[in-house]
């Protein structure tokens, strides 16, 4: 019986690891959740699991007719679209003069041109109704480090997207509210990805946490918390603002 | 899609006009039974963040100058079927600290939650500002936050965590005309808020700050009477959905920020502000 109850939500990389933790509690919470993923295995698997209240949506959200064809199908079978979530992300750390331009593309276009054209169609699509558009930024932003380099640089842009979107939507009186999670290191394959292939998991943890005041690195509840808070009537007097769920380690 | 769904035509409303919605305080198990202390609570924003801790299964311990106002907000929580007392406060004063600690612990046992709340603000351009408005505002709004962590730390040291938040302020975040002396003890609680927090952390003790736009309390409404075309300008211009929020939504902020659902969160600044940190 929370507040998201029946509301409708589209949750990106939803069958990642912080993405489904999303749409799991969303569900749990009463909203129905479409799973937009590029892993269809996994995405229907999800969406099997959870039952009634998701549905798997194949959907590549650097596509701009994908986003069309996507929300026009949310529309007409479920009648509004209440949350978005712009949550898909790309990861592949790399030092300044190995960074190829295609590279730095492909972070872009994953971590950034998706939120810009997911709030763009989102916004289209919500403005009847009102609702909350969360993005996906993270913790790498104010603290890059020299690796982070593209996806730091994509996740800032996604920063400033978030305010521009919210100030668009009150000046215009849509009632559509829009903030920004900042995760910092959290338990996903996207995260161990990067641990070295002799090193083991434990050394990788413990590299990873030495700058983290807290003593531990996130779980994707964490930040499925977080997002539930911002789309949630809890946060209904914020917007364009910026919520960091990182352990304590940009402070 | 896997499984078409055919929507039911329910009526949905949403952000700040929504007055009907439940929010899901009462679902978060994480204060049942917690110990807050909340400062400044006989009126406005330390109200409000009373009635919300209250209605998440909070038992608080409301503080303040004003007797009368202070059973106020115990009456308000009891027949909400909260749980809350009221015990007479000077957040200057360290004396008043110790005390308002102890009798805590020996009512209720522990100090889950510190919310430091009590706060005032003095509106007037910087060449009209005088040493002592400066000093007022800093005991005020630094100096009583600082002597509140100080008083729980060894409580939370002890049982093994804890969670204090402090009411803070976009003016703590930004330069604004005529703030001068206000601007800057928020300011300096804010840095205080990060110290805090990274001494805390081992202790499993999360340090925030909530940083509140404009919200619509008796104190601003005096303000507006007095000062109306300024404040009102300000409302007008810095606010991108020219709307003041409520004591609760504050109170909300502070709810999450308090539970078991932040416990990755510390040393963060949550603005809920209508926008204007973002404009």
């Amino acid at each position: 019986m929370g507040s998201v109850d029946k509301k409708v939500a589209l949750v990106t990389g939803g069958a990642g690891g912080i993405g489904s933790a999303i749409v799991e509690l969303l569900a749990q919470n009463g909203a129905i959740v479409i799973i937009a993923d590029t892993d269809h295995n996994k995405g229907y698997a999800l969406a099997e699991e959870i039952g009634q209240q998701a549905v798997y949506l194949p959907l590549d959200v650097t596509v701009e007719n994908q986003w069309l064809k996507a929300l026009e199908t949310v529309l007409l079978k479920f009648g509004q679209l209440n949350i978005l979530v712009n949550n898909a992300g790309f990861l592949e750390p790399s030092e300044l003069d190995e960074t190829s331009l295609a590279l730095w593309q492909q972070t872009m276009a994953v971590n950034a041109n998706s939120v810009f054209l997911g709030c763009k169609y989102g916004v289209k699509a919500m403005k009847k109704t009102g609702g909350a558009i969360v993005n996906m930024a993270s913790a790498a932003v104010p603290r890059p480090g020299t690796t982070f380099l593209a996806y730091a640089a994509a996740k800032a842009a996604v920063i400033s997207l978030t305010k521009t979107v919210a100030l668009h939507c009150a000046h215009n009186n849509y009632d559509i509210r829009c903030n920004v999670v900042l995760p910092g290191a959290v338990d996903t394959n996207m995260l161990r990805n990067n641990k070295k292939q002799d090193q083991s998991d434990e050394d990788f943890i413990s590299n990873v946490i030495v700058r983290y005041p807290i003593g531990r690195i996130g779980q994707p509840a964490d930040i499925a918390e977080a997002v539930l808070f911002l789309v949630s009537d809890d946060s209904a007097f914020m917007t364009g603002a910026e919520l960091r769920v990182d352990g304590g380690s940009t402070i | 899609m896997t499984t078409p769904r055919v929507f039911d035509g329910t009526a949905l409303e949403h952000g700040n006009k929504s007055t009907q919605q439940t929010p899901r305080l009462l679902e978060m198990c994480g204060l049942d039974s917690k110990v807050a202390i909340i400062t400044g609570a006989t009126s406005g924003i330390g109200r409000g963040c009373a009635e919300a801790f209250a209605a998440a299964g909070a038992i608080v311990v409301a503080t303040g100058r004003k007797k009368a106002q202070g059973a106020k907000t115990v009456r308000l929580i009891e027949k909400n079927g909260g749980a809350a007392n009221f015990l007479q406060q000077d957040v200057t004063n360290q004396q008043d600290w110790t005390r308002v600690v102890k009798q805590t612990v020996e009512m209720h046992g522990k100090i889950d939650v510190l919310v430091n709340n009590a706060g005032d603000s003095v509106i007037r351009p910087l060449e009209q500002l005088d040493g002592a408005t400066m000093r007022f505002l800093i005991g005020i709004n630094l100096n009583s936050p600082f002597l509140g962590i100080k008083a729980v730390w060894p409580f939370m040291k002890e049982a093994g965590g804890g969670v204090i938040l402090n009411t803070n302020s976009v003016a703590g975040q930004m330069g604004t005309a005529v703030g001068s002396a206000y601007n800057a003890s928020k300011g300096a609680q804010g840095a205080l808020t990060k110290v805090a927090a990274i001494e805390g952390a081992p202790f499993n003790i999360r340090v925030n700050s909530v940083h509140p736009g404009f919200i619509l309390t008796e104190g601003m409404k005096e303000t507006l009477q007095r000062n109306s075309n300024t404040l009102q300008s300000m409302i007008n211009s810095m606010v991108p959905t020219r709307e003041t929020g409520r004591p609760s939504h504050i109170g909300y902020a502070m709810v999450y920020l308090a539970s078991d659902a932040a416990r990755y969160i510390t040393g963060v600044e949550c603005n809920v502000d209508g926008g204007i940190t973002a404009a």
